[in-house]
């Protein structure tokens, strides 16, 4: 069994939302054996189980990771994160399932996000070797950035925009050679928002997406925002895994928020009611 | 919906566990909802004026034989009303009785250091200030005591001792409630008297109404000269009575002899037609002989026998031989039986008879005539008799009509001594107790009450403010909330957080 030990530094706790994601110095150590490892863009070996990584509530995420492991026996391989708007929730969720994947069995894991150097992934990423893939030529490349080989992150953004260049014309296909690269796939799912704003970029994501979970921060997220969120994915046919509750109540909304994202409309509540 | 399913439940109505997390989730409301109810409450109940209470137990005796009038009453067979307790509890609110009471408390010596500020007003009261707008003027005056001392006292009814009452007084200050106390318990006692000697004068002259009413209508009828009527014509029946009855006896008597003297007359005449036959006189002469003999042969034999000594044997023969004679004769003699025996007084019967018959027919004839006269007359006396004894009912059923009225004219003569007499001897019938009960002060709405009440607005307000709060606040706290709220989706676990 192998295995990774993370110790994040000042990592952007739940607790101190208000730290600025994207600006802090990446403090993020490797704890390893050997000297600094050589990555290779082929799939090597992972390291031994000297690694481990470090999660205050174990319990937990055993408990969402034999359930999303489960599914994966059951053969999906394409795993949504979404939320309200708390982007490092997601990232967290997605790091640590993508942990217990890569504990529970040699998987080759991929996670795409369009917030690799912002939140939870901002420190990893910043220590992970890119590596170069071809998807349809030289010309036609994509960065992944590989962290020793437990799991690689992909931009969606460069994804995306590779899915939309009308001179390559291969809109769906790109996001179907990106899932076949890998076991399994965590998709930090952008903010509802967005994905509404500019549905027809984001559709052929939203149609690789197997099971959507959706996180729900405790004190903070509104159950008509659920409702949101779960009506438009359902829409699209995707089945709805379940919820993820995120207990720690002093998130913001705000700090939480990509920078580049539009921030979300917050209507006074007697104008929900009484619709304009 | 589903939030208002969360917040009840089957069997306590409010799901009580989440409520009180609903409470600490809104900490803020959960403090100053309280805070503000209990400092509301301290203020109302220290905001709150002292009152000064006393109270006077008496008793309502109009029901019970140790009431002096009620007593005097039974004696001179007169019943006396008593108070109810609805009554006596509502005599305080007459009218006439609180104008009477403003009126005495007015006349009170120390009138002007009473409080009358009602008591829910704050302030100091000035006696002056309060009858300023009167200028003086007396009714003006009582009117204004009046509506402010006529609810300062108050009459309760003991529960635990019946027709015990409670005269309660209550006030903002010692001296005026002991005031109010004493006045009105001095007051009610005078009303009381007063009220019952009211009631017996207008008894009293009801029945001296009624009295003279019906003496008119007597005199109208002229009961004395019916009386004198009547009498008269009693004595009239009674000589008619005994006249009739001398009739009927003279009567009876002459009908008597009419028959025994047509009998006699009617066998006069058989007698003197028939006569009597030959045969039975020779039987009569026969024995008549024979009887002759006997009483000679008896009379011998008797001569012999008183010379017995010296009876020689011939004169034994003759004696035996009279006497065989004797027998014989005797035993003929009874052999004839009763044959021949009355023709003697039969033969001197009508030789009597052939004399008297002519008498005898004209005595009947008599004494016919003289039955006849005197039945006519008792029938004309019988007549009159009828006469007499049809005005005689009718002047009964004359008198009969003015009894009623005449014994009733009497029993409101009795009546009137009566109540003279109770008029004279009248005594109140509440009694009071000697001694006031002790002074108690308070505040209208006693402490606990206002605990009580604190409690209840808190948990109102808290209960009101939070549901609503909860109500219109969408956000998930919880894992509870969140399955309640999405019952159809997996709640898969807790995010995993990173140290």
């Amino acid at each position: 069994m192998s295995g990774l030990k993370l110790r994040i530094k000042n990592a952007p706790s739940v607790d101190k939302a208000n730290i600025t994601l994207s600006e802090k110095e990446p403090t993020l150590k490797i704890v390893s054996d050997g000297g600094p490892e050589k990555l290779t863009p082929k799939r090597t070996k992972k390291k031994s189980n000297r690694y481990f990584y470090k999660v205050s509530n174990h319990h937990e995420l055993f408990k969402i990771g034999r359930s999303f492991y489960s599914d994966y026996m059951a053969g999906v391989k394409s795993f949504a994160i979404t939320s309200t708007g708390y982007q490092t929730s997601q990232q967290k969720t997605i790091l640590g399932l993508a942990s217990f994947f890569d504990h529970k069995e040699d998987l080759k894991i991929g996670i795409i996000s369009d917030n690799l150097k912002q939140g939870a992934f901002k420190d990893i990423v910043s220590i992970s070797k890119t590596i170069q893939h071809d998807l349809f030529g030289q010309d036609r490349s994509v960065d992944i950035k590989s962290f020793y080989n437990h799991f690689e992150f992909l931009d969606l953004n460069q994804l995306l925009d590779m899915s939309n260049d009308n001179e390559l014309g291969e809109y769906e296909n790109v996001f179907d050679q990106v899932v076949d690269l890998y076991d399994i796939v965590f998709w930090d799912v952008p903010e509802l928002h967005n994905v509404q704003v500019d549905s027809e970029r984001y559709f052929p994501v939203i149609m690789k997406f197997e099971s959507i979970s959706i996180i729900v921060a405790q004190s903070l997220t509104k159950k008509g925002d659920v409702e949101d969120i779960k009506k438009f994915f359902l829409g699209y046919g995707i089945n709805l895994k379940g919820l993820l509750l995120e207990e720690k109540t002093s998130l913001n909304k705000t700090d939480s928020n990509p920078i580049n994202s539009k921030p979300q409309e917050s209507k006074p509540w007697w104008k929900k009611i009484f619709k304009e | 919906m589903k939030k208002l399913n969360i917040v009840l439940h089957e069997t306590t109505i409010i799901n009580f566990p989440f409520f009180w997390k609903l409470v600490l989730r809104y900490k803020l409301v959960g403090i100053i909802v309280p805070t503000v109810c209990i400092l509301f409450s301290a203020h109302y109940y220290f905001d709150q004026n002292n009152l000064f209470q006393r109270s006077i137990h008496f008793k309502n005796v109009s029901a019970e034989s140790e009431s002096a009038s009620s007593a005097i009453a039974s004696v001179i067979g007169e019943k006396t009303n008593g108070l109810n307790p609805t009554e006596v509890i509502g005599m305080t609110k007459s009218l006439d009785f609180q104008q009477e009471f403003a009126e005495k408390v007015y006349s009170h010596k120390s009138f002007q250091q009473l409080n009358l500020k009602s008591i829910n007003q704050k302030g100091v009261f000035s006696m002056d200030v309060f009858l300023a707008s009167c200028s003086g003027e007396r009714e003006c005056i009582y009117k204004k005591i009046r509506g402010r001392i006529s609810g300062m006292i108050k009459i309760k009814e003991d529960r635990t001792v019946t027709n015990r009452y409670l005269l309660e007084a209550l006030s903002r200050d010692t001296l005026t409630t002991r005031v109010l106390l004493e006045e009105a318990a001095e007051m009610i006692v005078g009303v009381r008297i007063r009220t019952i000697r009211h009631k017996i004068q207008e008894q009293i002259k009801i029945s001296k109404e009624l009295s003279a009413e019906k003496r008119d209508e007597l005199e109208k009828v002229n009961l004395s000269t019916l009386k004198e009527n009547k009498k008269k014509l009693e004595s009239e029946l009674n000589d008619l009575n005994f006249k009739i009855q001398s009739y009927s006896a003279f009567l009876s008597r002459l009908t008597m002899d009419l028959d025994f003297m047509e009998t006699q007359l009617k066998e006069t005449k058989r007698v003197a037609k028939s006569g009597i036959k030959s045969s039975k006189i020779i039987t009569f002469q026969k024995r008549k002989r024979l009887e002759d003999k006997v009483k000679r042969l008896e009379s011998d034999i008797g001569a012999i026998k008183i010379v017995a000594d010296r009876l020689s044997e011939q004169d034994e023969v003759i004696l035996k031989q009279l006497k065989r004679d004797l027998t014989n004769t005797q035993v003929e003699l009874k052999s004839m039986g009763n044959k021949g025996r009355g023709v003697s007084s039969e033969e001197k019967f009508l030789t009597k008879k052939e004399g008297e018959e002519s008498f005898t027919e004209f005595d009947f004839k008599v004494k016919k005539e003289q039955l006849v006269k005197t039945q006519r007359e008792m029938d004309s006396t019988q007549a009159n008799k009828n006469i007499v004894l049809d005005k005689l009912s009718v002047l009964d059923a004359s008198l009969e009509k003015i009894k009623p009225s005449f014994e009733y004219l009497k029993l409101l003569e009795q009546k009137v001594i009566q109540l003279n007499l109770l008029n004279s001897t009248v005594v109140g019938d509440l009694v009071f107790e000697n001694e006031f009960g002790a002074e108690k002060v308070y505040k209208k709405v006693s402490r606990s009450k206002v605990i009580l009440f604190s409690i209840g607005l808190i948990l109102f307000f808290l209960v009101a403010i939070i549901l609503t709060l909860y109500l219109l606040d969408d956000r998930i706290y919880d894992q509870f909330e969140l399955e309640k709220s999405f019952d159809d989706l997996t709640i898969i676990g807790n995010t995993p957080d990173f140290d």
